[in-house]
């Protein structure tokens, strides 16, 4: 499932990464490498971007690139 | 004397670095720009050992991305310039912060890890074991805190030790999570994560973010141009524009200087950077705020709400508080725009900050409404300042299709915790501010006020004028006001007071003043009704909204976009839109009047 599906609270393990060279390489210096869970905390007051944790630390993406990122659901 | 041994500072963002830097070294330091590159450079010697220098790198998360930061980052670290890496880590955030360690021991240069925000350890909830630690990464490991200025001699002290050793132990990614699994213990509950949910719950909040936002920049305006920071200025006006000229007035004449001489020191000279003198602790408060904004940890909030709103302008989140800094003034808000990463969103950013009505414009829409518009002033000049916003969204909209279009890079914000802000480095930014307003101020602005007066004063046979219609400035006024006609004001005093106002816009009120033989306020309202209808004074002021910022203005973007490409661009852009538009108001508007 995208990470974009994911609700608030919900913890997904991300998959795989369908973005560009540069935005993969962005995301995976701050560390949302392929393995790694990640938390949805919540979204923007108009509703995008979305705040993430992971690794430590909260992370806000677009929803339109959240949409390439795959995960899957941690229950 | 032995060649200086340079210490490179690497880390994250948000880490503390900038704390730490000047912390060692002091006050001692050269501020200036990466070559090529508009990413501020910083290097100063170390105070606890003069034969130290510190190259202060720019915050990156990793050195393999292609972004201006990385770029400056990976290429001194890689170069024979730096001898060895402090890498400053944050204790409370360990795992992130590792995977620069992991790029940086690559260099093979030796490196010692600054552990710092070792003092917010116990509010986490967590200790470190640093023995075990440096054992399993085989690296030197200090525990310090930049804030409290704690273990900072040690970490000098280990870096002489460690210098000549070349580094040969290193740690992959994958090996970092069992690295911290091992040396982090948890001692309690995070109450920093806690206390930051808590705010974000609040500065984040479906309903209560957007008026929090305009409460803040409220505020900030409130005080800023309100009573405090007028009587502020006040002050610095009445020393320079009144002490300090009286007593450089005296000196002139005790050496019986003539009219010309006299004329370009006080009446060029010191009226004209005297003009921007009083405004400087408005600019210097504005740097406060944005120095509190930044270090508090709202200002990633703002970017954050504010996102969605400045997708279609193809600008992010983060170009906000730069823009409504323009509201202010327009050299602060470019330099703020240096937080901006990616290259194109910072350079469009800084393109559409001038159609942000700035302070210095306040007087001429004040004088104008008061003369035509006099029981709806306040609306009149409200619809000036939205009229520039709206402009702004459009450029941004037809820029991005166009002259910038958009390199697919994600938006990707780190929201920090909140924080205190650090009351020394906020001090120390705002006296860098201070120097480089200064040194605009004393270089350009100088230069520019002579070259105003001499055209205002001195007429093409280079002598004194009487009548200032006479002047270089004045003749090329009605030579120019033609093409003003289709804007409704095609007459050469509207033509020269415009000319004035590259200088500082102030400088337009004050020349339509002298122009119109005005004495005080009132007499100038009277003279204008004779030179303006209510139609073309709205049409002039849109012209004086939207045409180019004064000349410190441009000199600002020309430093910050690091391009004389997109400087003429953004000044001839500005002018046609500004003619362009104040030509359909008066069109328009013809219409119906």
């Amino acid at each position: 499932m995208r990470l974009s599906e994911l609700r608030k609270g919900e913890t997904g393990i991300i998959t795989e990464i369908m973005l560009a060279g540069t935005a993969k390489n962005r995301l995976i210096a701050m560390g949302a490498d392929e393995g790694e869970e990640i938390t949805v905390l919540r979204r923007a007051p108009l509703g995008d971007p979305t705040e993430f944790y992971i690794r430590g630390c909260r992370l806000c993406i677009r929803k339109r690139d959240a949409e390439n990122i795959f995960t899957e659901r941690r229950i | 004397m032995d060649k200086q041994y340079v210490i490179a500072l690497a880390g994250n963002p948000n880490c503390g670095k900038t704390t730490l830097f000047n912390a060692l070294t002091g006050s001692s330091r050269a501020v200036g720009n990466w070559t090529g590159v508009t990413v501020e450079r910083k290097e100063g010697v170390c105070r606890y050992d003069k034969s130290i220098r510190i190259a202060d790198l720019p915050g990156v998360y990793s050195l393999s991305n292609a972004g201006a930061e990385e770029i400056a980052a990976s290429t001194y670290i890689a170069s024979d310039e730096s001898d060895m890496i402090i890498n400053i880590v944050d204790a409370t955030n360990l795992e992130r912060n590792l995977l620069l360690t992991t790029e940086l021991l690559k260099s093979k240069k030796p490196l010692v890890i600054a552990l710092n925000m070792t003092d917010a350890l116990k509010k986490n909830g967590i200790c470190i074991d640093i023995k075990l630690f440096e054992k399993k990464t085989g690296i030197r490991v200090v525990p310090i805190s930049a804030l409290k200025c704690t273990g900072l001699k040690e970490l000098i002290r280990a870096c002489r030790e460690i210098r000549k050793k070349k580094n040969s132990r290193f740690f992959t990614r994958s090996d970092i999570k069992d690295i911290v699994k091992e040396c982090v213990k948890k001692t309690g509950e995070n109450r920093q994560y806690k206390l930051t949910e808590r705010l974000d719950a609040i500065f984040v909040h479906p309903l209560l973010s957007f008026p929090l936002f305009a409460l803040i920049m409220f505020t900030v305006f409130q005080i800023t141009f309100g009573s405090f920071g007028a009587k502020l200025s006040d002050f610095f006006d009445r020393v320079f524009n009144v002490y300090f000229a009286a007593r450089i007035e005296a000196l002139l004449n005790l050496f019986g200087a003539g009219a010309f001489i006299k004329g370009l020191v006080l009446d060029g000279i010191i009226s004209g950077v005297g003009g921007v003198v009083s405004f400087f602790p408005q600019i210097m408060l504005l740097f406060l705020f944005l120095s509190l904004l930044e270090n508090s940890g709202y200002m990633a909030r703002i970017a954050f709400i504010m996102d969605r709103l400045c997708m279609k302008t193809g600008l992010s989140g983060k170009s906000v508080v730069p823009m409504i800094m323009g509201f202010g003034c327009s050299v602060p808000a470019m330099m703020s725009a240096r937080t901006l990463e990616n290259g194109r969103a910072r350079r469009l950013t800084l393109l559409l900050i001038p159609f942000m009505s700035c302070g210095a414009k306040m007087p001429v829409y004040a004088v104008f409404a008061s003369a035509f518009f006099p029981k709806h002033a306040g609306i009149v000049i409200l619809s000036l300042y939205a009229l520039g916003m709206l402009l702004a969204a459009v450029s941004g909209i037809i820029l991005s299709k166009t002259v910038f279009k958009g390199d697919t890079e994600p938006f990707m914000l780190e929201l920090p915790p909140y924080r205190v802000p650090d009351m020394r480095s906020t001090l120390m930014y705002m006296r860098e501010r201070a120097k480089d307003f200064a040194l605009r101020a004393g270089t350009v602005l100088l230069w520019a006020s002579v070259i105003i007066w001499f055209t205002q004063n001195l007429g093409f046979n280079l002598r004194m004028v009487a009548d200032s219609r006479y002047s270089i400035l004045g003749i090329t006024g009605k030579l120019i006001s033609p093409v003003f006609i289709p804007c409704g004001f095609g007459n050469s005093t509207a033509a020269i007071s415009l000319l004035s106002g590259f200088a500082a816009k102030e400088a337009v009120v004050s020349t339509l003043s002298i122009l119109c033989g005005a004495t005080g306020g009132m007499g100038l309202s009277i003279e204008l009704q004779n030179i303006f209808t209510p139609l073309s004074a709205y049409s002039f002021l849109v012209f004086v909204l939207l045409y180019v910022p004064c000349i410190a203005a441009v000199s600002t973007l020309k430093t910050e976009i690091n391009s004389r490409f997109l400087t003429v661009f953004s000044v001839v852009y500005q002018l046609f839109i500004a003619w362009m538009t104040s030509t359909l108001v008066f069109g328009i508007g013809s219409l119906f009047v």
